[in-house]
């Protein structure tokens, strides 16, 4: 393509983003927070890195102390991944609305490569925005956090200039590819665009680094060498992968289990609309797993911690007070993430079923049927789900859990184990109950009428 | 109609005998107006005398002595110039109906009323015809030629709301 | 006669379209009736109003005894679910259901066991000459197939008015009448009462009368002199 070209695709993508609907500018805004949010955590990552030595702090341990900086570094940077299931499932959104109104443009003679370079145009403007915004906002809230916390040593903490437009750069790049994967799903002809009709179920293969995950990470509690650490490490990467990549596998078992059971209608309506799309649920499902794997993991570290001193008097253990708060505070930042990514999913499943929901609710199924049977759909989605992740982190950090079994750290463990899964399930199911406005617009007379 | 022509299409079949072919006549065409005898008698005698069909025999069945017909080559040719060519597309014009409903709209008066009353005789021929149609008995030519009057009458009832509104527009483009 | 369904000086508003404005009609029970008109004059939303769909602005709306327009919506839903049958243009069936689950869902609404509603709903695809594509997906189906299948769930309830919008629209001229022949012969041999909404007059000819909404309200009905 030549350098005229892409201008012009630019142009167009400039004109595009002009006449744009309500809708579409929140999408917009939701995309901009994403990437803002990814640079945002993907810069303290790199900053972290880059901070050389250790100072003695009574509580800020995770930043000052050298060996524990990778390991917060590999947190923050963990949390970009909710962020991305967020844009991803913000960007399908995007994408099909503006493809659908592309389609002229392809009458008007522009190639399908075209329409989807200009979703790219799209993705690098808004992942260019959302990074800036990241950027600024990360620079200046660390020089105030250090100037409210009265750090000294600013230079010594502050992030160096070079390392920022690479991390940019990685955002943008993101966003583009994000954007660039996304439309694979969407077939754009000139008369019309049509999300395609049957994707394949996800493989039963895709559950394979799960069930090679969690016997390595079993036997490396029983395994009394000097690498049982490293196995251990092996396990869980595998177990957490597995997670990501065996969610809409499970989900689909899941609810083929539900849909053989069902004895009402909402079930079974639960059960085969996951049946027919496990993948858009399974990838904020599993972002919702890993929240409850690593809080069970953190529960499991809790104890350790209770145990073996007492973290509220003891100004010692301020360090373990402060670093398990932020540990909390990250993980229900990424459910919230993961939830907000749930109400996109839905609000685009709504959209999608409106008339079919309509014509149900006209003959005669009530709305309120309707609406327990979406709450259905997330449960069965959701809960055998979270219950992996709890179980793989369990079996994973607390091998003590089944080898010396003590009652009141099995109860703790599991307690905390069921209450993250509950959290997790309940956060699910509210933000299905909160979106029943939308069924209810969804079920409405208006989507009777034929277009 | 072309009733000598429709003979011959008749007798491509192989020799028939004249009520034989009055008979296939008003079951093939139900739409169209019986066959009298007499017709199919006379028809036949010019058709022999300017050699498109031949005495093939004489039959008789129980009743009288029937004369059979055949094609002859010359008929065969005949036939097949005719099936060759199209029909004229006739605007339909002119008719009663036509007539009525314009001067019905020329003379003022409660022409919606006309119409409407129009319409409804409309329909009740169409019911009658889907009727006819959908029975249980139905052959495939009745079929045919109910949906061949059902497309018609289908087109004069779009005609006439068509004209309806036309001259409304015309009308309020007239008062503006 | 008593009629089944009724309504009365009905008006109904979107935003500022006034789609019906004092729309009355009458229609006796098993009477096949068509209710038809210019796209946009207000037919589809009349038929809305009947099945209990929407509640008119203004007017009354009655099934029988029944106020429609003062019952809450509960009542109306249960009134769609037990004794109205609905037909739409393009089916609405569930595009995750399998045609059996579509029909079956519904009688499972109505308060019927799962394999007692999947063995009504088999015995209904096959009285409509569908029991074949009983497994299938509405997107594994034609038009045809689809509308079948729309009317098999419209109809295994035995409802007393089956209300049909344009339910040959989306389909050709032959596969339309099968189609439509198959539903009022049923709703004939149940004595169903069944209001048609067509724009077509050949589907109109279909039914027993022709009731014509025209600028959101019932054309008088003409006294026809040959």
């Amino acid at each position: 393509m030549t350098g005229g070209r892409t201008r012009d695709l630019f142009a167009v993508a400039g004109m595009l983003a002009r006449g744009t609907s309500r809708g579409e500018r929140r999408r917009r805004r939701l995309l901009v927070s994403g990437a803002a949010l990814a640079t945002f955590f993907l810069l303290g990552a790199a900053n972290l890195l880059l901070i050389r030595g250790t100072t003695q702090t009574e509580w800020a341990g995770l930043v000052a102390e050298e060996g524990l900086r990778p390991g917060t570094a590999l947190a923050l940077a963990l949390l970009v991944v909710p962020v991305l299931a967020l844009l991803h499932q913000v960007g399908r959104v995007a994408q099909a609305a503006q493809e659908r109104r592309l389609a002229a443009l392809r009458l008007a003679g522009a190639t399908p490569r075209d329409v989807r370079l200009l979703g790219v145009a799209e993705a690098l403007r808004v992942g260019t925005v959302g990074a800036l915004i990241g950027t600024v906002g990360y620079v200046a809230g660390q020089q105030a956090a250090m100037a409210a916390l009265g750090v000294g040593d600013t230079g010594r903490y502050a992030i160096p200039p070079w390392p920022v437009p690479a991390v940019m750069a990685l955002v943008v790049a993101a966003a583009a590819l994000v954007s660039l994967r996304v439309s694979r799903h969407v077939v754009v002809s000139p008369l019309s665009v049509a999300r395609r009709a049957s994707r394949p179920a996800p493989s039963p293969y895709t559950i394979i680094p799960l069930a090679l995950g969690l016997p390595i990470v079993v036997a490396s509690a029983f395994i009394d060498a000097a690498w049982n650490l490293w196995l251990l490490a092996l396990g869980a990467v595998l177990a957490i992968v597995g997670i990501a990549a065996g969610a809409a596998r499970v989900i689909l078992e899941s609810a083929r289990l539900a849909g053989r059971w069902a004895r009402t209608p909402e079930t079974l309506l639960a059960a085969r609309a996951l049946e027919a799309d496990p993948r858009a649920g399974g990838r904020t499902m599993a972002v919702v797993a890993l929240v409850v794997f690593f809080g069970t993991a953190t529960g499991v570290v809790t104890w350790d911690v209770v145990r073996t001193g007492g973290i509220f008097d003891d100004p010692e253990d301020r360090f373990w007070l402060v670093s398990l708060g932020l540990t909390y505070g990250a993980l229900l930042f990424a459910l919230l993430v993961a939830v907000t990514a749930l109400v996109v999913h839905r609000a685009e499943a709504l959209l999608e079923s409106g008339r079919s929901m309509a014509a149900l609710a006209a003959a005669g199924a009530p709305v309120a049927s309707l609406r327990r049977s979406t709450l259905r759909q997330t449960l069965i989605a959701a809960t055998p789900v979270c219950a992996i992740g709890a179980l793989t982190a369990l079996l994973g950090m607390a091998p003590g859990l089944f080898l010396t079994p003590d009652l009141p750290m099995v109860a703790w463990t599991a307690g905390h184990a069921l209450f993250m899964v509950a959290l997790a399930v309940a956060a699910a199911a509210a933000v299905t109950a909160l979106s029943n406005r939308l069924l209810t617009r969804a079920a409405a007379p208006v989507n009777l009428r034929a277009e | 109609m072309a009733t000598p022509l429709v003979l011959l299409a008749l007798l491509a079949e192989g020799a028939k005998h004249g009520y034989e072919l009055k008979r296939e006549h008003d079951e093939r065409l139900p739409g169209a107006k019986p066959l009298p005898y007499g017709q199919v008698y006379s028809t036949l005698q010019r058709l022999e005398r300017d050699g498109f069909v031949a005495v093939a025999g004489v039959v008789q069945e129980g009743g009288p002595e029937r004369t059979v017909y055949e094609l002859t080559p010359k008929g065969t040719e005949k036939l097949q110039a005719w099936l060759a060519e199209t029909e004229p597309p006739l605007p339909y014009v002119g008719g009663a109906l036509f007539a009525r409903v314009i001067m019905a709209l020329v003379a003022g008066g409660d022409a919606r009323a006309a119409l409407d009353r129009q319409r409804a005789a409309h329909l009740e021929r169409m019911r009658e015809l889907t009727r006819a149609k959908t029975a249980s008995d139905a052959s495939a030519a009745a079929v045919l030629a109910s949906d061949f009057a059902l497309l018609h009458l289908d087109a004069d009832l779009r005609w006439m709301e068509l004209a309806v509104r036309r001259l409304a527009d015309l009308t309020e483009e007239m008062n503006r | 006669m008593t009629p089944l369904l009724q309504a009365r000086d009905v008006s109904v508003s979107f935003g500022r379209t006034r789609a019906l404005r004092g729309a009355s009609l009458a229609i006796g029970a098993g009477e096949i009736v068509a209710i038809s008109g210019p796209s946009g004059s207000g037919k589809s939303t009349l038929l809305h109003c009947l099945a209990g769909i929407l509640v008119p602005d203004d007017g009354e709306i009655r099934y029988g005894e029944t106020r429609l327009d003062e019952l809450d919506e509960d009542s109306r839903t249960r009134l769609r679910r037990e004794v109205f049958g609905i037909v739409f243009q393009f089916g609405g069936l569930v595009p995750e259901l399998t045609a059996v689950e579509n029909v079956a869902v519904s009688l499972m609404f109505g308060g019927l066991g799962r394999a007692e509603a999947a063995a009504a709903a088999l015995d209904w695809l096959g009285r409509l000459g569908v029991d074949d594509c009983a497994p299938l997906r509405p997107g594994d189906l034609s038009g045809g197939q689809v509308q079948r299948v729309a009317m098999a769930r419209a109809l295994a309830h035995g409802p007393k008015v089956v209300f049909a919008d344009e339910p040959t629209g989306a389909l050709d001229s032959v596969a339309g009448e099968e189609v439509l022949g198959l539903l009022l012969g049923t709703a004939r041999d149940h004595g169903t009462t069944v209001v048609l909404v067509t724009h077509d007059n050949r589907i109109a000819a279909y039914a027993d009368r022709e009731i014509v909404v025209r600028d959101g309200a019932v054309a008088a009905s003409p006294v026809v002199t040959r």
